[in-house]
């Protein structure tokens, strides 16, 4: 380990200046994870989209869309995203600082636990081990080598702000403080669990609670993962890359503190027309609307900035990337609010034009920053030209046209799905009452998708050609950075600490003191005490946090109990978690909102107290394939045998089915050494299950296993399916809906005779 | 604050602040987005408001209204097309129009014969083609299980999924196999019928 401060003769010399060398290393082994796993995840991204417009590409078990989807968002989330903002964070808080980073072995613990944990999620997922939860799918040990890491990596960072050379905070730095807690919170919060196995565990929570601590997380993942640590990365690089001062400090304090307090409070808006009850998804819009200028304080400071620059635009790739991906921030910053007013929600929820919208901000805003920053870093990392600036720039031209390509495909296919679910024709009956129709009238613009999506492919793998060969046409010998700067004691003149008075704090003092030292700008003095700063900063996300989810599991008027509502048997329990394994909550909801085209089209919309077995809940965020909320009453229930004959081959019973193929489920037997353990997990998690009923676990699947598969015989279907996956996938989805329709038909059956007797 | 934002020569003034070379201009908010701020903010709490007390639709008055908005719909459709009869007879006489049974072969393909075969010789669901019925062999009680269906047996209702004429069809289409004992049919199932 190289001494992260040396005292050097010109330090003799000068005794208020010190020598800092900066970590440079660790920057370089970001970079190269970002564009290496910016590479994967893309292509993982673009054998997914294939896979919905042929299904075929559906090759093997472990590469379903079902299993791939999971892959795909992590990977863009955390290891692309991830890595470069890491690399964001390391390069520039070091410099904003001036001081090495707190210690070089907490920096490559950071780094390569973190590849190790990216690592491990892209065997796990792939083998069905998740947790089901959107960005949070895997399992217990790797969400605790997360927090582990991420406990590194925040030790690592405010050990270098208390051991720092500049008194006061720069805009970037707030910014990743606020990324580091808040992350944090959320992730300890949202991951909590009671194991089953050593790669199987249940949420803590149920139905309605577990959704809004998911989407509580969910939506902050787009805040503090993708949004604050990319805007601290804007205040930094974009002014060093165009050599403008930032447009306005003013703004940048406003719209922090907004957006930091705000965003927080929006997750709902993911919820809304669910059973979770509608104050809440009422308080996520207003929310999510009142962010739309704090949002955009940060895109006005991003473009102003580089107001003046726009002469280089034309060759210089770094600004126009820059340029770029500031404007798709400012465009799904709008477009977000709009998505989150209840009524615009009530179209394009569960449809692709939230696949556009995520895009709009994945692919423009984080990618493009993204490449952007890499592209200024390599000739100061590696001391070497870019290998080729046609090549840079064509990367942002495919790039480019790739999102728009790729969104106006999803929005045409969102709107139009939309559009069709909700049409009813003259008769009063739904215009597509089929549901494989509205698929199909989409396979066109899934194509399209294809090629917009291979089109950002070919940009990024010419960014990591580009990264490469720049590399190793460098001839210079790599060496991190020295720079010499006020020594910290002159720097620092004791403004952290305010001393108390032995016997105890006298109050006038301690505000006489804080007076003087603001002179009159109470922000400029936080931004030289990094601990009250770091403070105020968790105080202001824990409130809107603990405005919204402690009444949920507190007040219980909020979820009111349906007494027909049972726990699954043993055999329904391991065909959930074999539906949690094949990842169909991708593809499928189980939420039907209160619209009449809903209620036609699937039945009685979700309650509240229907899920309160539902460890975790199993809602979903998208429908490429049809509601399940009712797969087992009414209308919509099938026979054995058609769901046996749909898993083997669903083009059987629906010729234009989009779905994979579930052939292993037909020829594997259920796993039931984990039944008992995994009854007695959702014991602890109160569902009451008897001790005599987890003794008979296994024998009671098996009977209820054998009676399934005789009734699939006796109907002319497949011999010998008992204790077969199939069975238990089909028992699960035969008891969807029963609780509450049983429920119905008690209610019913009452008022008719209420209606007799007098 | 008291700095002055502007210097003579009417350029934007510089914070006296740098980190790492980069300063920060003491540039005021923009004010078109201050206001928007300021708006957002009111109409928040106006919505809250409004909602907390009626004004505004929540998610049950949404649906009572779009489904009073539909069953006018329905109700005036069916006014104006009565539906069509049901008796025998006339069944007889709407099965046997031109063109019915090849309407009805279209939405046999589509719809029914991933169970009950291309050719209606049964797979999951039973044999059509012979003259052993489930739910008896009359065109009124076919007619009747393709409207209501049959759930417990797994067979769904296609009465809200079609239009009337199109599961007249379907019967139409149905009545038209009868008897052609095409290849692998699958084995009787229910009671003989012999109406026809």
């Amino acid at each position: 380990m190289e001494a992260a401060l040396s005292t050097g003769p010109a330090a003799h010399a000068s005794p208020r200046m010190e020598q800092v060398t900066y970590d440079d290393r660790i920057v370089r082994w970001f970079v190269y994870a970002t564009m290496v796993w910016g590479a994967v995840g893309m292509l993982v991204g673009l054998i997914i989209a294939l896979q919905i417009a042929w299904w075929p590409a559906n090759v093997h078990e472990v590469l379903t869309f079902g299993r791939l989807r999971p892959l795909h968002t992590n990977a863009v989330i955390f290891a692309f995203a991830g890595n470069a903002i890491f690399a964001a964070i390391y390069y520039s808080s070091q410099r904003l600082l001036k001081t090495r980073m707190f210690s070089d072995i907490l920096s490559q613990a950071h780094f390569w636990g973190w590849q190790g944990i990216i690592v491990s999620a892209a065997i796990t997922l792939p083998l069905g081990y998740s947790q089901s939860k959107e960005y949070a799918e895997l399992e217990w040990p790797i969400d605790i080598a997360i927090a582990v890491v991420w406990v590194v990596f925040a030790i690592n960072f405010f050990g270098a702000i208390a051991r720092r050379r500049e008194k006061h905070l720069y805009v970037a730095i707030w910014f990743y403080i606020a990324t580091i807690i808040t992350v944090a919170v959320l992730h300890i919060f949202n991951s909590l669990v009671i194991p089953a196995g050593v790669l199987k565990s249940y949420s803590v929570y149920a139905g309605v609670q577990d959704a809004l601590v998911q989407w509580w997380y969910g939506h902050n993942a787009v805040a503090f993962f993708l949004t604050t640590p990319f805007l601290g990365l804007m205040y930094y690089f974009p002014p060093k890359a165009a050599n403008r001062p930032v447009f306005s400090y003013k703004l940048s304090i406003i719209h922090f503190g907004s957006l930091v307090f705000i965003y927080i409070w929006a997750g709902p808006h993911h919820l809304h027309y669910t059973a979770l009850p509608e104050w809440a998804s009422t308080l996520g819009m207003v929310f999510s609307v009142m962010l739309w200028m704090p949002s955009w304080g940060g895109m006005l400071n991003g473009l102003l900035t580089l107001r003046g620059a726009w002469g280089k635009l034309r060759d210089d790739a770094v600004l126009k990337f820059f340029v770029v991906g500031i404007t798709f921030y400012g465009m799904s910053t709008f477009e977000g609010p709009m998505l989150s007013v209840k009524s615009v929600n009530a179209l394009s929820h569960y449809t692709d034009w939230t696949i556009a919208h995520v895009h709009s901000g994945a692919l423009g805003w984080n990618g493009f920053m993204t490449f952007g920053m890499v592209y200024w870093l390599v000739p100061k990392l590696w001391k070497t030209e870019m290998w080729s600036k046609k090549l840079a720039n064509a990367h942002f031209w495919l790039g480019t046209i790739g999102i728009i390509v790729y969104v106006m495909a999803m929005y045409s296919a969102g709107v139009a799905q939309g559009l069709m679910w909700r049409a009813f024709d003259e008769t009063g009956r739904l215009a597509y009452p089929d549901f494989v129709e509205t698929v199909a009238e989409l396979i066109p613009m899934y194509w399209v998708r294809v090629v917009g999506g291979t089109l950002y492919l070919a940009g990024t793998l010419l960014g990591v050609l580009n990264l490469v060969m720049s590399v190793v046409k460098s001839k210079a010998k790599l060496s991190d950075e020295t720079v010499s700067v006020t020594a910290r004691e002159v720097v620092m003149g004791g403004a952290e600490a305010i001393p108390l008075p032995r016997g105890g704090v006298k109050y006038d003092d301690v505000l006489n003191k804080v007076h003087a030292q603001s002179h009159g700008n109470i922000h400029r003095m936080l931004e030289g005490w990094g601990g009250v700063f770091t403070v105020l900063v968790l105080v202001g996300i824990l409130v809107g946090s603990i405005a919204e989810i402690v009444p949920m599991i507190l007040v219980k008027s909020n979820i009111p109990t349906i007494a027909s509502v049972q726990p699954y048997t043993p055999l329904e329990l391991e065909g959930r978690d074999l539906y949690i394994r094949e990842g169909c909550n991708n593809c499928h909801s189980q939420m039907i909102r209160p619209m009449r085209h809903e209620v036609e089209r699937y039945g009685e919309y979700g309650k509240p107290g229907e899920y309160v077995y539902e460890h975790p809940f199993l809602w979903g965020s998208k429908r490429t394939g049809p509601d399940l909320a009712r797969e087992g009453v009414g209308k919509l229930r099938k026979s054995h045998t058609w769901h046996v004959r749909h898993f083997e081959n669903p083009r059987a019973v629906n010729e234009k089915s989009i779905m994979p193929a579930y052939g292993w489920l037909l020829e594997r037997d259920l796993d039931m050494s984990h039944t008992q353990q995994k009854l007695r997990a959702m014991i602890t998690l109160g569902v009451p299950y008897t001790e005599a009923q987890v003794e008979s676990a296994v024998s009671d699947a098996e009977k209820q296993s054998a009676s399934i598969a005789a009734e699939i015989e006796a109907e002319g279907g497949p011999a010998g399916l008992a204790n077969k996956e199939v069975v238990a996938m089909i028992a699960y989805l035969q008891r969807l809906g029963v609780d509450l329709d049983r429920e119905m038909k008690l209610g019913a059956e009452a008022s008719a005779q209420s209606e007799v007797a007098p | 604050m008291s700095e002055q934002r502007h210097n003579v020569s009417g350029e934007d003034v510089l914070k006296p602040h740098e980190y790492d070379g980069i300063q920060e201009y003491d540039n005021p908010l923009p004010g078109w987005w201050k206001w928007s701020f300021y708006v957002t903010i009111v109409w928040s709490g106006v919505y809250v408001v409004a909602i907390g007390l009626g004004f505004i639709n929540d998610y049950t008055m949404d649906l009572q209204t779009e489904s009073v908005r539909v069953d006018t719909l329905v109700r005036e459709w069916e006014a104006a097309h009565p539906k069509p009869t049901i008796t025998e007879e006339e069944l007889a006489a709407a099965v046997a129009a031109p063109g019915a049974s090849e309407q009805g072969g279209a939405i046999f393909a589509s719809k029914c014969a991933s169970c009950h075969g291309d050719k209606g010789q049964g797979l999951i669901g039973p044999n059509l083609t012979d003259k052993f019925w489930i739910h008896g062999g009359s065109l009124k009680s076919i007619h009747t299980v393709i409207a209501e269906g049959a759930p417990d047996k797994g067979m769904p209702a296609w009465g809200p999924l079609m239009k009337p004429d199109e599961v007249i069809a379907a019967v139409s289409w149905i009545r038209s196999v009868q008897g052609t004992e095409p290849a692998g049919a699958k084995a009787p199932q229910g009671e003989p019928y012999e109406g026809n």
